[in-house]
Formats: structure tokens, C-alpha cells, sequence
């Protein structure tokens, strides 16, 4: 994976969006959540048999799974559970244990609560003696990388495991490969999965690489920064939104992997995606912006970051840039370090890649607009989903661009590959078998 | 004045005369040879230089006729021939192109001018370069200069463009080098002689 990840703790949450997309698959695959979502998103019992809410959604009581021990042996018992998901709430709220159940108090209702918890960081851990973690999933770590070692990390089927022994024995795991590195691998049978980006897949597809792609689960969207003073102005958001040509970016850059995007939820997950056309208008975009406008930007450029890691955020970048040149509005691109370490220089624009992770609409846009540094409203029935949706896009403070799907190359080996509609990985129900027939798309 | 003294002054008269005229002689005739040797010298000079320059415009020409002459840009040729062909998945192919061939510049352009692949601004595809199409034969013409958009700025550039025809539609190669200090750096020129370009800016 190209990503690397520094631990398995879920307490030490990467903020970043694509580092705690990576923590989460890695994650899953040594921990449990209470409640985990089925392949088509819908909420399923993992170690919490039953749920309920008192009448006002404020506190949940969790019946725990009988008979589920750790990896170690450890049996998991309420306090270990509470336990864990205290230290991962937070202070905002009270988690007890009773014989059997989790009982969680909150302080305001949050009737979505199952689908938070279903999703994101809230797994379930034991933490040793030694300050190890041990979970319930069906691996255990074997093997994890030092920090300035290469970034090969082990796992090993778990005995224990409640939901039954993966079929494989043993998983090993390169992160911070990048993606050439990946395609390579693939090409010379020294992978079995390997991370594609939209813009290779149908290139790879032609070199005979199996490749399987998720719904679209991530947004390339343009997050402007308010406090700059020359995006304080709505007309020019408006105009640059107006002037991206997202079919092309769609369509050329990620190779008809992406679609265009006017909102920030994809149709699949709101239903209503069409509400927000993605359409080009370049003589709206024009006359949105006065001559004197056009002449400050030519001497004083916008400034778009983009991630200096990742090669499609660059294209993508670099065609806002030609695009907004064709309004009059000067963009001058520049790559930046976004890993954690690293303090990000103010920029006018940012071209980010938001992640997607959960199908719930209220989650999904309640987590977009987290990571955008948003603060999201209540969001319960679909008409406030929907109203929250439509200030943010009309306020122009994010611009969204393509939507676009997870994307894997797998080998001929690889069987019974059945990631959710949302990505991820699902490695426990994986196995391999003799090459199969090479070649082909599955969804 | 006596005779004595007219006969010294004719004397000198005559002499300093005849040194005039011979030294006037002397200098309009070394003169002239300099100026005539300096001539043939720079007409040899710039006649190296166009040849140099011509020569590298055909070489320009022949690495575009390369790309042209391909089994690859013929199979691309004939894939946009075709009824509603996606050209996106070229959209990267001019870079690689223009490396293999020490190119600076490739923009491989459909029939109408689209822009499908360009190496020198690879996110201005889509846009229309209608000079190219205007001209009816492309592959009897050399080598010539034209500026060259670039994200950064305005390059010069020493272009060809070479067409492969599939039934009735075209595709153009436009390659070309930019026309920099560099550029004139690799000229095999004369001892003493210094090339200088003037940009405007």
C-alpha cells in the first residue's frame, strides 16, 4: 500500500484523510467493532449481539458476543470493551460496563450512534501488560515495521477468532510503496493485491491485471481557505467553480475511473446527486468576475497546493490551472509534503482527496465535512442531509471536482475478493487457488 | 626665392605627393582585401551557422518523422479513425514519446486540432490548436520557429509537424526543440565565433 501507517493503536488516529483511511483497512484486520456494516452497508451484529436506546437516543446499552477471547486467549469481557471505548470517545462520554453489555451515555441524542460506531476508529482492544494491544480480528500481528526500517509489516491468522480462521496462514503487508512500485509488483507475481490508481486502471486492465474498483468513495475536491483575503471574495469562488471542466478531469486524467462531482456525496450514497450539476460556464464564470479582478490575479497568482506525493492530484491541479487561465483567473500550482510531520504552508486553494467511509449519508457528509474543517449540523432526516449539503456547496468555501472509486489489481490467485461497495479490504475471506483466468473488471 | 630652394621644394613636393599616393594606394588596397576577406569569412561563418541550424532542424524533423513512421503512432492513428474513439487514453503517451526522441516538445493533435497528448503541457488537453490543421502537407515542409506555450512561460521552439492520414482524417505530430542558450550551446560553430539570441519579453 502506499501509505504507511506508525501503529495499530487506534487511540493514535493519523489525522490526515488518507492515513486514517489506511489505518482503518489495517486495522481491521487485527480488531472488531461492536457493530460492523455488511457489504451493502447495512448495520450487522459483530461483538455486540443486540443493541438499544433509552427514548431520547442518549444511552446505548451493547450486549456483547459470549465466547469471544482475543488473540491472546483473553476473554472479552465488558470492562475490556468499555474500557477501550472509553479512551476512544473521549470525556463527552460515560461508558460502563455491566455483566454483559456496554452501556454508553451520551450527552446529546445521536440516534445514528450504531453507524458511528460501525465505522472510523472504534475497535475493540486489549491492552497488555506490556502495553500491547490485542484484538478479536481474524489476524494478530506478527511482525511490524520499525520506524526507519522498510515498511514490511506480518500477520497471522488468529485461532481464535470468533467469526472462524481466515483461510490464509500469514499476511505480509508493504506500506509506502508507491504506486509504479505496486504496478510492478503485480505485473511480476510478487504481490497478490496491490493499490491502483484511477488513472492506471484501464491501463493495467489492458496489460491482463485483474482489477476490482469500489463504488466512488473519494471526492477530489478544491478547499478554499476563507481567511485568505483574496478569497474572501464570493463572486471569484463562484467563478472558479464555475470555470473546471470536471468531465475532462473525469474522463481523460482518471482515465473514465472518476465522475464529475457538483456535490459532495455521490449518487449512490445521497440519491440526489443530480441536484448539484457539475456543468462548466465559462461566460457565467466571466462575467462573475470584473476587469480589475482578472488584472490583480495576473499579478498576483492564486496559490493551489496539491499533495507532492501523489501524481494524479498534480494533473488534476495543473488542468484547474489551464482551466481558470481561460477566465482570466491566474493559478500558479505547487506541491507540498501533507504527511502529519509536516506544517502545511497557507494557500489560497488546497486540492484535497477526501475519503468517503461510510455509506450512511449522514456520516458520510458529517465526516467530509470534518476533514474539511467544517463543523457539521444535525444531520438525521435526508432534508437536512440535504440542506447542509447545499450551504456548503453554495457557500463555494469547498469546490468538489471528481468522485472517484477504490481501485485494486489482484493475481490470478486471488479468490473470492468481496471488499464493500464503500473499499476496504475483506482479507479474511479471501484465499488463494490456482491461477484463474487472467484478465477482466469485476465491481 | 632662389633656384636652389625651388628646385628643393619641388622635390619634396613630388616625393611627399608620391609617398601620399602610394601609402593611400597602399591602404585603400589592404582595406579593400580586408574587408573582402572578412566578408567571405563571415559569409562562411553564417553559411556554417544555417547549415548547422538547418541541419538541426532536419534532424528535428526526422525524429517527428520517426514518431510519425511508428507501428505504435500508425495503431494510434488508425484507433482515433475510428467511430466515436476515445483519444483519453493517449492523453499520457507524448511524454514518453518525446524522451525516447530528445524532444522538448510533442503534441500529438487530432484532426480538428484538438490537442490529445502534449508533452511540454500535458493538462491543456482538449484544447484546440487550429494552426495545424490549416496547413494542407505537412511532410514536405522543414523545420520551422514558433513560440510554444509551456505552464511557466512562452518558449521558443524549432518545430516540425509531420501528419499520418488513416482514411480521411488526420493526425498531427508537432515536435520540436526549445531555442534556448542551451540550444545554441550545442551548435558546432567556428573558433571565434559567438552566437547571441535577443528574446523580447
Amino acid at each position: 500500500m502506499s501509505e504507511r501507517i506508525a501503529s495499530i493503536d487506534p487511540r493514535q488516529w493519523p489525522p490526515a484523510p488518507a492515513q486514517s483511511a489506511a489505518a482503518e483497512r489495517v486495522e481491521s484486520l487485527i480488531f472488531d467493532r461492536l457493530i460492523t456494516l455488511d457489504v451493502r452497508g447495512a448495520l450487522r451484529p459483530a461483538l455486540a449481539i443486540s443493541w438499544q436506546q433509552d427514548r431520547l437516543a442518549k444511552q446505548w446499552q451493547f450486549r456483547l458476543r459470549d465466547g469471544v477471547k482475543f488473540s491472546d486467549g483473553t476473554p472479552l469481557t465488558a470492562p475490556i470493551a468499555a474500557l477501550a471505548l472509553q479512551q476512544l470517545l473521549g470525556a463527552a462520554f460515560d461508558v460502563s460496563a455491566t455483566s454483559d453489555s456496554v452501556v454508553i451515555q451520551a450527552e446529546h441524542s445521536l440516534p445514528d450512534f450504531p453507524t458511528q460506531l460501525a465505522t472510523g476508529r472504534y475497535f475493540i482492544f486489549n491492552t497488555g501488560e506490556d502495553n500491547s494491544l490485542t484484538g478479536t480480528g481474524p489476524f494478530r500481528v506478527g511482525e511490524w515495521p520499525a520506524a526507519d526500517g522498510p515498511g514490511r509489516a506480518g500477520f497471522l491468522a488468529n485461532g481464535n477468532c470468533w467469526a472462524g480462521r481466515p483461510f490464509v496462514e500469514k499476511i505480509e503487508l508493504t506500506m509506502g510503496v508507491d504506486f509504479p512500485r505496486q504496478a510492478n509488483a503485480i505485473s511480476f507475481g510478487q504481490a497478490d493485491v496491490v493499490e491502483l490508481p484511477a488513472s492506471q486502471v484501464r491501463r493495467a486492465a489492458q496489460r491482463g491485471i485483474r482489477t476490482v474498483s469500489s463504488d466512488p468513495v473519494e471526492l477530489f475536491s478544491l478547499v478554499i481557505d476563507g481567511t485568505r483575503p483574496a478569497m474572501q471574495d464570493a463572486h471569484l469562488r463562484e467563478a472558479i467553480s464555475l470555470a473546471i471542466d470536471r468531465a475532462s478531469i473525469a474522463d481523460v486524467i482518471l482515465q473514465r475511473q472518476g465522475t464529475a462531482a457538483g456535490g459532495l456525496l455521490p449518487n449512490w450514497i445521497s440519491g440526489y446527486a443530480h441536484l448539484f450539476p457539475a456543468a462548466t460556464d465559462l461566460r457565467r464564470a466571466k462575467d462573475l468576475l470584473p476587469a480589475s479582478a482578472r488584472e490583480h490575479s495576473r499579478s498576483m497568482p492564486l496559490v493551489l497546493f496539491y499533495d507532492s506525493s501523489d501524481a494524479e492530484a498534480r494533473a488534476v491541479a495543473d488542468r484547474v490551472a489551464v482551466n481558470l487561465r481561460e477566465v482570466g483567473i491566474m493559478v500558479q500550482t505547487s506541491g507540498q509534503i501533507t504527511d502529519s510531520k509536516t506544517k502545511l504552508s497557507p494557500g489560497d486553494l488546497r486540492l484535497m482527496r477526501l475519503y468517503i467511509k461510510s455509506p450512511d449519508p449522514g456520516d458520510a457528509l458529517s465526516e467530509l465535512l470534518n476533514s474539511i474543517g467544517e463543523a457539521p449540523t444535525d444531520m438525521e432526516r435526508p432534508e437536512q442531509i440535504y440542506a447542509a449539503e447545499r450551504a456548503t456547496i453554495d457557500s463555494f468555501r469547498v469546490i468538489p471536482l471528481v468522485h472517484v472509486s477504490e481501485n485494486y489489481g489482484l493475481s490470478p490467485q486471488v479468490r473470492d475478493w468481496m471488499a464493500p461497495r464503500w473499499g476496504g479490504w475483506k482479507l479474511e475471506d479471501v484465499w488463494l487457488g490456482p491461477p484463474a483466468a487472467a484478465g477482466g473488471k469485476s465491481k | 626665392m632662389s633656384f636652389r630652394t625651388k628646385l628643393l621644394v619641388f622635390f619634396v613636393t613630388t616625393i611627399v605627393a608620391a609617398v601620399t599616393l602610394v601609402a593611400w594606394g597602399v591602404s585603400v588596397y589592404t582595406r579593400r582585401a580586408f574587408e573582402e576577406f572578412d566578408r567571405q569569412r563571415t559569409d562562411a561563418l553564417v553559411a556554417q551557422f544555417r547549415r548547422e541550424y538547418a541541419q538541426r532542424g532536419d534532424e528535428i524533423a526526422h525524429r517527428v518523422q520517426s514518431i510519425a513512421d511508428s507501428e505504435a503512432t500508425l495503431r494510434m492513428a488508425m484507433d482515433l479513425n475510428r467511430p466515436q474513439a476515445d483519444a483519453s487514453q493517449y492523453y499520457n503517451d507524448s511524454r514518453g514519446i518525446a524522451q525516447s526522441q530528445q524532444l522538448d516538445f510533442l503534441d500529438i493533435v487530432a484532426d480538428d486540432g484538438t490537442l490529445i497528448s502534449s508533452s511540454e503541457w500535458p493538462a491543456r488537453f482538449g484544447y484546440k490548436n487550429v494552426w495545424v490543421a490549416e496547413e494542407p502537407d505537412w511532410n514536405s515542409k522543414g523545420a520551422f520557429l514558433r513560440r510554444v506555450d509551456t505552464p511557466d512561460a512562452v518558449d521558443l521552439g524549432m518545430l516540425a509537424v509531420r501528419t499520418i492520414r488513416v482514411g480521411e482524417k488526420r493526425l498531427f505530430l508537432i515536435g520540436g526543440q526549445r531555442l534556448d542558450q542551451n540550444f545554441l550551446a550545442t551548435l558546432v560553430l567556428p573558433e571565434g565565433m559567438r552566437t547571441l539570441m535577443y528574446r523580447p519579453s
